[in-house]
């Protein structure tokens, strides 16, 4: 029998206490586990796609409407600004790189972008991938669209979502989510690539060139124009240039990307701050509880505690036994919450999509997890160390009295 | 089997805002080893506490105390710990087992506690179970066994580490006289079949009767109610 076995047989004797301090922790956790995933990837898909971007610039109106049509793939654009917009912008001295972005087509529920070759340029940031060829995780990019050559390049969601693959021939919809209707002409684009996964709203788009966009019967009529240009500043004061000039044009709107998503995250944060309150109050209560019971167990234990130092187990051997308990138990129970939080996100991350537009991987783990974990597990120990110290200050002949 | 010397033992009661009481003091007592000594006394006279002593669960106010040729009052409590392992058994008014573990187990502890490894100390539980007469009940927990049947299982364990000194505070206060004479024979055969060093504290006649030395508390200690500074 070693000091181990006991806390085993301990724990297995005492199953109901030990099962129920058990579940407070596990209730803990995984409410602390769930909300440090949902807000995770929330920060995931705010953060990732706006991270090392430059400026958006687009037609006038909001500018947090423009960054989130243009970099989240959310909501309507603005409007349209012309190419000759796109060219003068192109050839700004400040500017390294120009990116534009047409909207408003659709595969099956999918946005459409329609962009250049510059999408793929190793100066266009993607979250997963630091080199052009690394951006594709199967396939090619579109190259310049020669006659009756029109190519798509696909993110992984819709991948997975529709079965699409390369060499599948696409046919795009004009409009997107409900109001997106059939074009006149049936106009299909080969697939060629698929993006690599980035785990943000790229990997829901379907990538095409914008020649071939804008030479669609609908999409030519009146001045030809694109949603917005993404554009990459030169290193510098370069910026600060660019924002200068294009805040006095009345026939744009620009918006540095890095302060609207730190906008943005800064309405998401204050929920999702309130949420790790609710969820470590909860831990805390659990917690507390695991307190009480370890108090109350104290004068119960203290006949087990003096009968093992009359047989000789030193006095730290046993307070090492009454925290390595409480970890154990702390520590069974946070592993369990910890998997029950990905295992409700894997049962109900179906309906979190429907209801918020995203769905948190189960099978991603977060730092936060771990944590949360060793929190609980170290505040069980402590618990643990309230009878350890009892059996520790007394003297063996006392607590043998006390008990007979 | 351990002889016991006391020399010079003095044992006083912390008092809380009043000057320690003398609970008892012994010049000089001596158990010669293989002896089986019953001490006697009225309750509160001190018999437990001076177990607790000869057991090193509690250090004298003054004094020594040797076990065999240990003086256990000069050793640290960790060392004192690791002594009382391998050499004194211990037996308490109630049995005192563990309730999460079987009777073989609550045996096999003790003899895992003094160093014995798994297997064998797992064998010689189940031969004392066998000695004293439980071994049908190895697997029972303390809950599932009598009063007797646990003061037994109590018994073996006061023997897994083979000690040479046994030390039973009141050991049949719980058993009805049927039991009682029961777990005295059977002390008494365990004692002579191991060479065991018995010291044994009582206040009942018919326990003392069975012991050919019994001491009387009294008789040991020379200034019972003395005050000290």
């Amino acid at each position: 029998m070693t000091p181990w076995d006991l806390i085993l047989r301990g724990l297995r004797w005492r199953w109901v206490a030990t099962v129920l301090n058990g579940l407070g922790v596990a209730l803990g956790v995984c409410v602390v586990c769930v909300v440090l995933l949902v807000q995770s990837d929330l920060r995931q898909r705010f953060e990732a796609p706006g991270r090392d971007y430059g400026l958006v610039v687009g037609a006038p109106g909001s500018a947090q409407q423009l960054v989130l049509n243009a970099v989240f793939h959310q909501g309507e654009s603005p409007g349209v600004i012309p190419r000759s917009t796109v060219r003068e912008l192109a050839e700004h001295r400040s500017t390294a790189l120009a990116v534009p972005y047409a909207v408003g087509d659709s595969f099956r529920g999918h946005r459409v972008v329609a962009t250049t070759e510059a999408f793929f340029d190793e100066r266009f940031p993607h979250p997963a991938a630091s080199r052009p060829k690394d951006k594709l995780a199967v396939g090619r990019s579109f190259g310049p669209p020669a006659a009756g050559v029109r190519e798509a390049v696909i993110g992984v969601g819709v991948r997975d979502a529709i079965g699409v693959r390369v060499g599948d021939k696409v046919e795009l919809s004009h409009g997107v989510e409900d109001g997106a209707m059939a074009h006149e002409h049936e106009t299909l684009w080969e697939v060629v690539g698929v993006l690599e996964e980035t785990g943000t709203a790229l990997d829901e788009v379907v990538l095409i060139h914008l020649d071939t966009f804008l030479a669609m019967d609908e999409h030519a009529g009146g001045t030809p124009g694109v949603s917005a240009v993404l554009l990459f500043p030169r290193r510098g004061v370069h910026t600060a240039t660019l924002l200068g000039e294009l805040r006095q044009r009345s026939d744009l709107q620009v918006a540095h990307v890095a302060t609207e998503v730190r906008r943005l995250l800064s309405l998401v944060g204050r929920l999702d701050a309130l949420f790790l309150w609710v969820a470590w109050l909860v831990s805390i209560v659990s917690i507390t509880s695991i307190f009480a019971s370890s108090y109350l167990s104290t004068h119960a234990r203290k006949g087990q505690f003096a009968l093992l130092r009359a047989l000789g187990l030193p006095r730290r051997t046993i307070v090492a036994m009454s925290v390595a308990e409480a970890a154990v138990l702390t520590l069974g129970g946070a592993v369990l919450g910890a998997l029950l939080a990905h295992g409700l996100l894997w049962i109900g991350g179906g309906r979190i999509e429907h209801a918020v537009g995203f769905g948190p991987d189960p099978a991603r783990l977060v730092w936060g997890e771990g944590l949360a974990v060793l929190a609980v597990v170290a505040a069980g120990a402590c618990a643990g160390l309230m009878p350890g110290l009892r059996a520790f200050g007394d003297d063996v002949a006392t607590l043998l009295s006390e008990v007979e | 089997m351990l002889g016991v010397q006391v020399e010079e033992l003095v044992v006083r009661l912390p008092r809380p805002g009043a000057a320690s009481k003398t609970l008892f003091s012994i010049p000089r007592w001596r158990v010669e080893p293989s002896a089986r000594v019953c001490i006697a006394g009225a309750s509160g006279s001190g018999k437990t506490t001076l177990l607790h002593v000869l057991a090193g669960l509690r250090h004298p106010s003054a004094g020594r105390v040797t076990v065999g040729q240990t003086t256990l009052t000069d050793l640290e409590e960790t060392a004192r710990d690791a002594f009382r392992a391998r050499n004194i058994g211990l037996v308490f008014q109630t049995a005192r087992l563990l309730p999460a573990l079987t009777a073989l187990e609550n045996v096999a502890l003790a003899a895992s506690v003094a160093g014995i490894a798994r297997a064998p100390a797992r064998e010689r539980a189940r031969a004392l179970l066998e000695q004293v007469g439980v071994a049908a009940r190895a697997s029972g927990r303390p809950t599932e066994l009598s009063v007797g049947e646990r003061q037994r299982v109590a018994i073996a364990r006061a023997l897994a580490a083979e000690p040479g000194l046994l030390l039973a505070d009141e050991p049949t206060a719980s058993l009805d006289p049927a039991r009682t004479d029961g777990t005295i024979t059977l002390l008494h055969d365990i004692a002579e079949r191991h060479g065991t060093t018995v010291v044994l504290v009582t206040h009942e006649r018919e326990v003392q009767a069975r012991f050919d030395t019994v001491i009387r508390l009294e008789d040991l200690i020379t200034t019972p109610s003395a005050e000290s500074a």
